[in-house]
């Protein structure tokens, strides 16, 4: 008879699903993590800009 | 120059906006550590049932982003109120992220529990039709100039999006599909749901932080280009 899934030895860190979840993690942690830097560096170089246009005397 | 942007557009995002950006990624954090740590494994998947966690949030809020673009289009054709163009927009780039995210997981799902990377399964190939409509969107944005008629042009790709995504949602009903049927408390197992829906807040808390974050960029950017027009006019020389 073969071991449950759920027995303990099978819980390991290291069977052959292991490489697909962990990649499936750093997949999304690197596009959530990529993509709020993006939207943060998007939004300080727009205020960069307004500012810059503020003071080259944009709107008086 | 509109009422939106005139002298009141600012320089930060809203103190509400930046608050929900810190806690949509640290709960995303928790959310997928108490999942992870309380659900069983699979009798049939094993441990590869973790990625349901995210690619099933992945996929909603794929969705959800598209349903979003849609009304956000219908309302712009309607009313023609800018906000309503920059809030498409905003819905759509965070939509692209998401189904880009969900078709790359689903990928890594499939191989070791399908065998293949891909299959030309109805829902995987409407998902991927999704993508490429946002990738069409986003590139029409990037190069029509005319704002007008970059709003309208887009607002109708985007109600083009709304359909698909009816169809994604459908697939598993019309076709016989290896794409197993819609993860829901009657489809998951009990041991799995509380895990699934705390990853769906969590990553619906990150779409709207997302997706606000964006609108707000975009809303700055408008009126620092509005007053580079107005330099522009000031600097223009008069002919007498």
């Amino acid at each position: 008879m073969s071991a449950p899934r759920s027995a303990p030895w099978r819980r390991g860190l290291f069977m052959s699903e292991t490489p697909y979840i962990v990649a499936a993690y750093i997949v999304t942690w690197a596009v959530v993590l990529g993509y709020v830097g993006y939207a943060h560096m998007r939004h300080a170089q727009a205020r960069r800009r307004y500012e810059a246009e503020a003071e080259n005397g944009g709107a008086t | 120059m509109t009422a939106e942007t005139n002298g009141t557009a600012s320089l930060r995002l809203p103190r509400w906006v930046a608050a929900l950006g810190v806690f949509a990624v640290s709960f995303m954090v928790a959310a997928q550590v108490l999942a992870i740590q309380m659900s069983p494994p699979d009798r049939d998947m094993g441990n590869l049932q973790k990625i349901m966690y995210i690619h099933v949030p992945a996929a909603w809020m794929a969705s959800l982003a598209s349903v979003i673009l849609g009304v956000a289009s219908v309302l712009y054709l309607s009313r023609r109120d800018e906000k309503y163009d920059r809030l498409a927009a905003a819905a759509a780039e965070v939509g692209a992220v998401m189904t880009g995210l969900t078709l790359a997981l689903g990928m890594i799902w499939g191989k070791p529990t399908w065998g293949v990377w891909w299959t030309w399964d109805a829902r995987l190939t409407f998902t991927a039709v999704l993508f490429m409509i946002y990738v069409g969107y986003l590139s029409l944005r990037a190069f029509t100039d005319d704002e007008q008629r970059r709003a309208v042009w887009s607002a109708a790709v985007g109600v083009l999006a709304a359909i698909d995504v009816v169809i994604v949602y459908k697939a598993v009903d019309w076709w016989r599909t290896l794409h197993q049927p819609r993860s829901s408390p009657e489809t998951v197992d009990p041991a799995y749901v509380f895990g699934l829906r705390l990853n769906a807040f969590a990553f619906l808390f990150l779409m709207i932080f997302l997706i606000a974050a964006r609108y707000y960029t975009a809303r700055l950017e408008r009126a620092a280009d509005e007053r580079a027009e107005e330099r522009a006019l000031a600097e223009r020389p008069v002919h007498v």
